[in-house]
């Protein structure tokens, strides 16, 4: 694999992972709450 | 007693109907809600878990049910946030949520005078009601076992036996919730007079208002017409504050007469609420009198208990016990971990090597090796340590101890201005600080809340564990288990002496109130149940590992761009290899020189690449200000990812290590890369006293934006989390610095 290829995956990488943490911080599902089955933060529990 | 009913059947065309679980704190609602729902929200052997409704779907006959789990509350009358919450759901006054088809009271049959008095204002809801008699196995342990059928025929609802945590019970009770009717209100032994007041109100409500009662008076017999306006109006005159009344008691006409009733009252020296609470004990202790067997040789069991609490519970040895079990905790989590870990780092090193070892020499390798597999893998390697955190942690907790522990802190706690009801939302943030700030609704009084909100992040989180591991493990991994487990428990324990100073302090700032009363159930000692710890154990590892498969993955990649670019001009790398080649030369001359010029300009090219980048760059703009704390600029890169999320000081330090090292080191454990870095002088940069400066910043520094977002939530505004992040970063810098300066003065 070429150093242009690799640069440019690592590009489109590091541009998702910018992407999803922007979303997951900010994102409309975005909620305050420490991510486990049971965090009081969330009202609503899910399957 | 003369009793009344007002039917109103359980609508069974609506295609979701909706039950809500309310009942005493640690009756057992939310194992009762996980066995109806299938869920799996948190339950533990104490008082305080739930304190936010929580919706789950279950499936009844053909249709389907929306099961509210509510916070316990010991009576309708709200005392604290999650009572308050508790009371808006079953009076049908919050927007979010309607007004419960079905109430089901969960009892704790080995308490049930106590319970239901619950049960005698759920009544008055006018609500379909079913009782859920659970824990009978424990009331029959006891000797006190409750005819579930006399009961049913007291109350005029029915009565299901239960045992929550086995399951049993639990088909009976889907059907008893399709078959619901409202309990028929008893007539309650009041006064004459206060009857009087109660029907000159219930008038003026009534008058007032008529469009307001309109469903309880279909079909209501005649002389209970204005039953809920007396309900409303016992209310009212009791002082009860009633948001779901106040546009009834402020109506023209009911405030006259509510002012006049209270005064007429008063003049009789008559406590309405007072008269009410005493009225319903009086019909209470009627029915458990009946209800409840009496056996005149209690079992050895409850005997048993209270033995072990004699000792467990002494004001000396109980917490010298408790600083022992803690201590053994630790311990125990480095002995059977440590061993797992290699295994985990060797793993983890495999796998990179597999993954990466076809890809040619370029950024995308590097990203893949010294990003992604050192970023997250620095974390994943504590995996058996949180996992046997949490398992031990479990075990204390199903067991009751844990909730003894609350009792033993409360002579503590108390002395600094906490509350004995502070130690639950404490006690939650070992686990994480947001379930426990949250807790901290359990909480009556605002002063101590907030108290509890703003020193609850002291308490060492899951997040710091593998910062402690890495640290605690590479400068003081001589040491054997036990004192590696010490250290920890200092860690942990450093965290709640801060966090009681702070406390100390906040309470001489705030102005004195009396401190109210603590009362906290002791749940009885049990075997605790294999399936609700795996369960916990593998919620909260499986927390751990979603955490560094997205967020941490996603931090590992930024910070590995950052590290690795922009690179560096290749006369800038010369240069470096050129003076360290002039350095190793001058000296003294050893073996193999021209393997160890080699390897000095190979590693001089490595660091001088990562300072040219952006977290070079940015590490050395913010050194000056770490540096009096014994932090050198790689520290300060891994300190500002750390405000992400406390374990990608892991993942950072293991990039920037992995991209300035050489081919040849062996930075697959990271322990070793800190431990033989050195500055361009050939000092170590990693001393004993510099870890144990980081592990102080560590348990005192704020760096969890989520807890923020929460204390703000809570607090209702930015004034208190501002405030905390910033005496919590500040006293954290303070005492790094006492250590460091101190420590290097004295010759560490």
């Amino acid at each position: 694999m070429s150093i242009l290829m690799q640069t440019v995956i690592v590009a489109v990488l590091v541009a998702g992972a910018a992407a999803m943490l922007i979303w997951r911080t900010f994102g409309k599902r975005a909620k305050p709450g420490c991510g486990c089955n049971g965090c009081p933060a969330k009202p609503t529990a899910r399957r | 007693m003369a009793t009344t009913s007002v039917n109103v059947p359980v609508d069974l065309d609506r295609r979701v109907l909706s039950v809500a679980l309310a009942g005493n704190p640690n009756a057992g609602k939310t194992t009762l809600f996980n066995a109806l729902t299938g869920l799996r929200q948190k339950v533990a052997n104490y008082p305080g878990i739930t304190v936010e409704k929580k919706t789950g779907r279950c499936r009844i006959g053909d249709g389907w049910v929306d099961i509210i789990d509510l916070p316990g509350t010991y009576s309708l009358v709200a005392q604290s946030p999650d009572e308050a919450v508790a009371a808006a759901v079953l009076r049908g006054a919050r927007t979010d949520t309607p007004l419960p088809d079905v109430v089901v009271a969960v009892v704790d049959a080995s308490n049930l005078p106590r319970n239901l008095y619950l049960v005698s204002q759920l009544i008055e809801l006018g609500q379909p009601l079913v009782v859920a008699l659970n824990m009978v196995d424990i009331a029959e342990r006891r000797g006190t076992p409750v005819d579930a059928g006399l009961l049913a025929r007291e109350l005029g609802v029915e009565v299901v036996p239960l045992v929550g945590n086995r399951k049993r019970g639990i088909d009976a009770l889907k059907a008893a919730i399709v078959r619901a009717t409202p309990a028929p209100v008893p007539t309650w032994p009041l006064s004459e007079a206060l009857w009087e007041e109660l029907q000159h109100v219930a008038g003026a409500l009534a008058a007032a208002a008529p469009a307001m009662w309109p469903r309880q008076q279909e079909g209501a017999p005649e002389a209970m017409r204005t039953l809920p306006q007396v309900i409303a109006a016992r209310r009212l005159l009791g002082g009860e504050p009633a948001p779901d009344l106040a546009a009834h008691a402020s109506a023209t006409g009911v405030a006259a007469t509510l002012a006049a009733a209270r005064l007429r009252l008063a003049t009789l020296g008559i406590d309405a609420m007072q008269a009410d609470i005493e009225a319903r004990y009086r019909w209470i202790d009627g029915i458990a009198e009946r209800v409840v067997s009496r056996d005149a040789r209690p079992r050895l069991r409850a005997t048993l208990s209270e033995r072990v609490d004699a000792v467990l519970m002494h004001r000396v040895f109980g917490l010298a016990i408790f600083t022992a079990v803690m201590a053994s905790v630790f311990a125990t989590i480095f002995w059977v971990a440590d061993p797992l870990n290699g295994w985990f780092e060797g793993a983890i090193s495999w796998l990179g090597d597999l993954v990466t070892g076809h890809i040619a020499e370029g950024p995308l390798k590097a990203l893949l090796k010294d990003g992604v597999f050192a970023g997250v893998g620095a974390v994943v390697v504590f995996v058996p340590q949180i996992a046997l955190l949490f398992l031990l942690l479990a075990v204390l907790e199903d067991t009751g101890y844990l909730a003894r522990a609350a009792f033993l802190m409360d002579r503590v706690l108390g002395k600094v201005g906490l509350h004995g009801k502070s130690f639950i939302p404490l006690l939650s943030s070992f686990a994480c600080a947001i379930p426990g700030v949250m807790a901290t609704r359990t909480i009556d009084s605002r002063r101590e809340r907030l108290a509890t909100i703003l020193v609850a992040p002291f308490m060492s989180c899951s997040a710091r564990l593998p910062v402690y591991g890495l640290l605690i493990g590479a400068f003081f991994g001589g040491l054997g288990a036990v004192a590696k487990g010490m250290i920890m428990l200092g860690c942990y324990a450093l965290g709640v002496i801060v966090a009681a100073a702070v406390a100390w302090a906040l309470k001489l700032a705030a102005r004195k109130e009396p401190p109210p009363a603590f009362i906290l159930e002791l749940p009885v000692y049990k075997v605790p149940q294999p399936s609700l710890i795996g369960w916990q154990v593998w919620t909260n590892t499986s927390k751990f590992l979603t955490k560094a498969g997205t967020t941490i993955f996603c931090l590992s990649i930024l910070l590995w761009a950052l590290a690795y670019y922009p690179r560096a001009p290749q006369a800038v790398l010369d240069q470096a290899a050129t003076h360290a080649e002039e350095r190793t030369r001058a000296e003294p001359a050893g073996e193999a020189l021209d393997e160890r010029i080699a390897a000095a300009r190979e590693r001089a090219a490595g660091q001088a690449g990562l300072e040219y980048s952006a977290a070079g760059r940015l590490g050395h703009a913010i050194e000056p200000v770490i540096a009096p704390l014994g932090f050198d600029w790689k520290i300060g890169v891994g300190l500002i990812g750390a405000f992400a999320a406390r374990e990608v000081f892991n993942s950072t330090l293991s990039i920037i290590y992995s991209l300035g090292a050489r081919e040849a080191d062996d930075v697959d454990d990271l322990a070793s890369a800190i431990r033989a870095d050195t500055r361009a002088d050939g000092t170590p940069v990693w001393r004993p006293l510099v870890a144990v400066s980081l592990l102080v910043w560590f348990v005192l520094a704020m760096q969890c934006i989520s807890t923020t977002a929460v204390v703000r939530r809570e607090t209702g505004g930015w004034r208190w989390p501002l405030i905390q992040l910033g005496f919590m970063n500040a006293l954290a810098y303070v005492l790094c610095f006492a250590v460091y300066q101190i420590g290097t003065r004295l010759g560490y």
